[in-house]
């Protein structure tokens, strides 16, 4: 078990690296840079895009410096630490160094600030939107999927594969304007412009259209999982021994439907994450989302490397996790 | 004295896209206190069907228990509520089935599954119920019972999980344990100690048997009396003793016959039936076996041949006397005796 998590946890460093790099070659082979103005405003003139390139570093290479490492081999540096130390002294390489510390550099375009310090303050808005849609998945998804299954061909089963459909076919940034449209301008029940975002309140309409995907792929997965466990030897024993209907549910079941269910929320995070994104922006939560999308479209390159560092690793740390819990629910792998 | 347990005219049907399959149709049977039925077909031949029966265990739908009595010391199990029917389930008709490998919950501990049916219907709670869960598996024989309790049945051997299985259905001293095929998918040995070891707990017990397979081997060894089912009706039934030595109907003769022989010269060749079973769905009204059949006559297409009587205590469907080629004494063969019992019109 130590070990396993060890092997997990030793993997998510080339993870991290790679989704550090393919996301730093991206975001340079998008046009435009950081400080470029609108084209019809006044353009930074050259010799303070020259300070500024220096100043946050962009007059490096972006990857490698063969030269830096060079000019240190003829100064006669000989220490292999320090000649390694100039050949990554790069954009990249300087980036992800000072992320291992910790540092994920100051924001190019939120004067002063640095990126760990904008995402701290953030965060607690993306974890409430985020909180609000995994639950909203799971309590409804899970039990919606149990009754379509046991009930099969029913009116339940068919509103659940109504709702999963429209969950799984209508993008959330259409289904975001919509609700905004029509619960907000229309029928006035939720306001589409709060400032106060540190209450519960305003999180619950954009946490629906969140986690209103993830619901849909969790019914479908508990309803075929809960299809496929009812069929099985065990569960005609449960009933020969006299055990009411929902004591074979609940006991022999769920337990086992559950396993497959567990296993798939690594998947469902993801499509959180990457949907909050969207959410965020639509509804304009001031979470990381927000200032991921905002990030791109200023070329604010350490904010971008940052937030897709953090999610990379929140992804990572979710795996271990849902990993961890399918051998504590299956004791068929904890043995093992 | 009423037997313990009597099925009368059970029919089984499930509604499939195909049509209507009548997988149990028209079968009587009986069980007496403490005795072992034996029922044996081959696959398709309703044997399981007519067991999730008397446990009103078909799934509804497609299935449906279209008619009958099912009568359980006296009582019909038909009439029960459902809520009435678990009092019976695992307490007085408890089941083993057949693959011990699939019909154990793989996530609950043995220990589990053994004090839930104690505590549901013998009111055992916490410790109690985990000490007696000891106590049967000690009975069935599984070394250092109390220790294995908590562990899973991936822990377990297959005979060792059937063994569970027996414990499990023995908790509750049922007056009638039903063994569906509980030898089927173990290996050799292992099938002869789980048979002496339902043996013995039988008479240690007293409780009652129906033991369903398509092994003779098991029946003979087993059974009192034994049911032979073909296509979902029962075609031949008596004691083991007289069905081993004189079947009366052809499909019971030609099972026996198929049997490998130890003493057998070698190079002989197995005699297998001929053909398939038939599909259960509309099935005509004529002796289901006659395709299949050595001793097929035109009579045999004009009706279902009833289950009638050809021995005291031993009744066969088929129309006409035959005997299996290993019997002697009156020696007819059975075309020579049919010929006079067709009617005038048919030999025409």
């Amino acid at each position: 078990m130590i070990s396993f998590i060890i092997r997990r946890v030793l993997w998510a460093v080339p993870v991290l690296f790679f989704v550090g790099l393919v996301s730093f070659f991206l975001m340079h082979q998008a046009p435009g840079g950081p400080f470029d103005q609108d084209n019809n405003r006044k353009q930074v003139d050259a010799a303070t895009l020259k300070n500024l390139n220096a100043r946050f570093g962009l007059d490096k290479p972006p990857y490698v410096n063969p030269r830096a490492f060079a000019a240190a081999w003829k100064a006669g540096t000989r220490n292999p630490f320090k000649l390694a130390r100039t050949y990554v002294d790069s954009q990249f390489g300087n980036y992800m160094l000072n992320a291992l510390h910790g540092d994920l550099g100051p924001s190019f375009r939120q004067r002063g600030q640095n990126v760990q310090d904008l995402l701290k303050k953030q965060w607690p808005f993306s974890l409430r939107l985020a909180l609000i849609a995994l639950t909203f998945a799971i309590v409804v998804g899970i039990p919606l999927g149990v009754v379509a299954a046991l009930k099969q061909n029913s009116l339940a089963d068919y509103i659940s594969l109504f709702f999963a459909t429209v969950g799984v076919s209508v993008p959330s940034f259409i289904l975001g304007l919509l609700v905004i449209i029509i619960f907000g301008t229309h029928l006035r029940w939720i306001h589409i412009s709060t400032n106060d975002w540190r209450t519960w309140k305003p999180y619950i309409a954009p946490g629906l259209v969140l986690g209103l995907l993830s619901m849909s792929f969790i019914t479908r997965i508990t309803r075929s999982t809960v299809l496929e466990v009812k069929r099985q030897d065990y569960i005609r024993t449960a009933r020969a021994k006299g055990l009411s209907g929902q004591a074979v549910i609940m006991r022999h079941i769920l337990r086992n439907a559950l396993i497959p269910v567990v296993t798939t929320l690594g998947p469902v995070l993801l499509g959180l994450v990457t949907g909050a994104v969207i959410t965020e922006s639509i509804f304009s939560i001031p979470g990381i989302g927000k200032y991921f999308v905002d990030a791109i479209f200023q070329r604010d390159y350490s904010m971008i490397m940052g937030t897709t560092l953090i999610y990379a690793l929140l992804l990572v740390v979710a795996n271990i996790v849902v990993d961890l819990s399918y051998g504590f629910l299956d004791p068929r792998i904890r043995t093992q | 004295m009423a037997p313990l347990l009597e099925v009368k005219n059970l029919s089984t049907h499930f509604f499939t896209q195909d049509g209507l399959v009548k997988a149990v149709d028209n079968v009587s049977f009986y069980v007496e206190k403490g005795e072992t039925l034996g029922i044996v077909g081959e696959s398709g031949s309703g044997k399981s069907v007519t067991s999730m029966s008397i446990m009103r265990l078909i799934p509804n739908p497609p299935g449906k228990i279209a008619s009958g009595e099912i009568l359980f010391d006296g009582e019909d199990l038909l009439k029960y509520s459902e809520d009435e029917m678990r009092h019976i389930r695992g307490k007085e008709i408890a089941m083993v089935f057949q693959d011990p490998m699939t019909s154990l919950n793989p996530v609950l501990t043995i220990g589990r599954q053994l004090t839930e049916t104690l505590e549901l219907h013998m009111k055992l709670t916490g410790k109690e119920a985990r000490n007696r869960a000891g106590e049967l598996l000690a009975l069935v024989g599984i070394p250092s019972p109390h220790k294995r309790l908590d562990d899973y049945p991936h822990q377990f051997s297959g005979g060792m999980r059937q063994r569970v299985m027996i414990a499990m259905g023995l908790s509750c001293n049922p007056q009638l344990l039903i063994a569906d095929e509980p030898t089927t998918a173990l290996d050799v040995t292992i099938q002869a100690q789980i048979l002496e070891l339902m043996k013995k707990l039988q008479d240690e017990l007293g409780m009652a048997v129906i033991i369903i397979t398509h092994d003779l081997g098991v029946v003979a060894r087993m059974a009192d009396r034994v049911n032979v089912m073909y296509a979902g009706r029962i075609i031949e039934d008596g004691p083991t003793n007289q069905i081993f030595h004189d079947p009366r109907m052809p499909y019971t003769i030609g099972l026996l016959q198929s049997i490998p022989r130890l003493d057998e010269a070698r190079g002989q060749r197995l005699s297998p039936i001929r053909g398939l079973p038939p599909d259960l769905i509309n099935l005509p009204q004529v002796c289901p076996f006659s395709p299949r059949c050595d001793y097929v006559q035109d009579a045999c297409y004009q009706q279902v041949p009833p289950l009638r009587p050809v021995e005291p205590h031993q009744r066969a469907a088929c129309l006409f006397d035959v005997h299996a080629p290993w019997v002697s004494g009156n020696g007819t063969s059975p075309q020579a005796q049919t010929a006079h019992q067709l009617p005038a019109t048919e030999r025409a």
